[in-house]
């Protein structure tokens, strides 16, 4: 599995500070990377399957908003078809005040702004979709 | 009577009384939540708060350098794996790396650790020697959880030889599943 880290640890020794990218291999000790593909496939989509859904739920910890997920999509397809990278977006769906008051709102790369028009003809923010 | 005795006398007497209770009566229902309330309280197992807290002292205590500020009630632990972190040849570090060889980059080593995941943060430690014992041991996690079954806590827990090699904000990590054995080294993040 491949991460990326935006804030690397940088107060460590030698290899272990400011490498954004990491490639990680699953391992169960005392055997090799792979000795067990189909535990290292399994333990790998339950550890990741869970940093989602923690990354998911971070931002509705403060109860000012609430996460869907739609399903995964196809988003590219290379080498012939032989690699696909499927991608699933989570959704975070915020009132117009709760967004106002979030701290960290440039982490997303795009949003969804849902707009009505009041009795008065004046344009109102009802809710962000922020995908990240 | 034997106090620990008491709770499972009371857990028979309410399977012997819905037992002989007819289907419809009721009390039928209450009393089916009594017996499962009872039959808890008589496992004695150690409820969530006690478990978490179990886990800060089972890292504090074995991961040398844990530092403390990440021991909160507030923070839960959510799971662990162990990794081989592979390091690209060409990456940005201070040690010395080998040269690359054509086709696939060839890594400048490889580094035994475990990623422990919280539900905001990531942390990162070392295994020590060549990576022979896995994290969740070595911290004492498995042990752990079979006493809190039972009702006790872990004492007594000393320095493992893990080391603590950093900790980022969940918010602050992609992560991909690049699919099965020899997944590739390239990186297509932006640096």
């Amino acid at each position: 599995m491949h991460f990326y880290l935006e804030n690397p640890p940088e107060n460590q020794t030698d290899r272990w500070s400011n490498r954004p990218f990491r490639a990680y291999s699953i391992v169960h000790p005392p055997g090799p990377v792979n000795l067990d593909p189909t535990r290292s496939e399994a333990d790998k989509a339950r550890f990741l399957e869970h940093l989602w859904n923690v990354q998911a739920l971070y931002r509705t910890r403060a109860g000012q908003s609430v996460v869907l997920c739609a399903e995964e999509r196809e988003v590219e397809s290379s080498r012939g078809g032989a690699r696909v990278v499927l991608a699933r977006t989570y959704f975070n769906v915020y009132q117009r005040t709760a967004f106002l008051q979030e701290s960290k709102k440039v982490w997303f790369e795009s949003a969804f702004f849902l707009t009505s028009t009041n009795l008065s003809g004046e344009t109102e923010l009802d809710f962000v979709f922020l995908f990240g | 009577m034997d106090p620990v005795q008491r709770i499972p006398r009371y857990t028979l007497l309410f399977r012997t009384m819905i037992k002989h209770m007819a289907p419809y009566d009721p009390q039928r229902k209450k009393l089916i939540q009594a017996d499962e309330m009872a039959s808890k309280i008589a496992l004695a197992e150690a409820d969530e708060q006690t478990k978490q807290a179990a886990i800060w002292y089972c890292l504090s205590a074995t991961v040398d350098g844990f530092p403390p500020g990440l021991i909160s009630n507030s923070r839960r632990f959510i799971d662990c794996i162990d990794v081989e972190d592979v390091i690209a040849s060409d990456s940005t570090t201070s040690s010395s790396s080998s040269s690359s060889t054509g086709g696939a980059a060839a890594h400048a080593g490889v580094l035994h650790c475990t990623l422990f995941l919280f539900d905001d943060k990531l942390v990162i430690c070392k295994r020590p020697g060549n990576g022979e014992k896995s994290g969740r041991a070595l911290a004492g996690l498995d042990e752990m959880e079979k006493l809190a079954k039972a009702g006790g806590l872990p004492l007594g827990m000393k320095k493992s030889g893990m080391t603590f090699k950093g900790v980022v904000d969940v918010t602050d990590v992609v992560a991909a599943d690049v699919g099965g054995p020899g997944e590739p080294l390239e990186e297509p993040y932006p640096t």
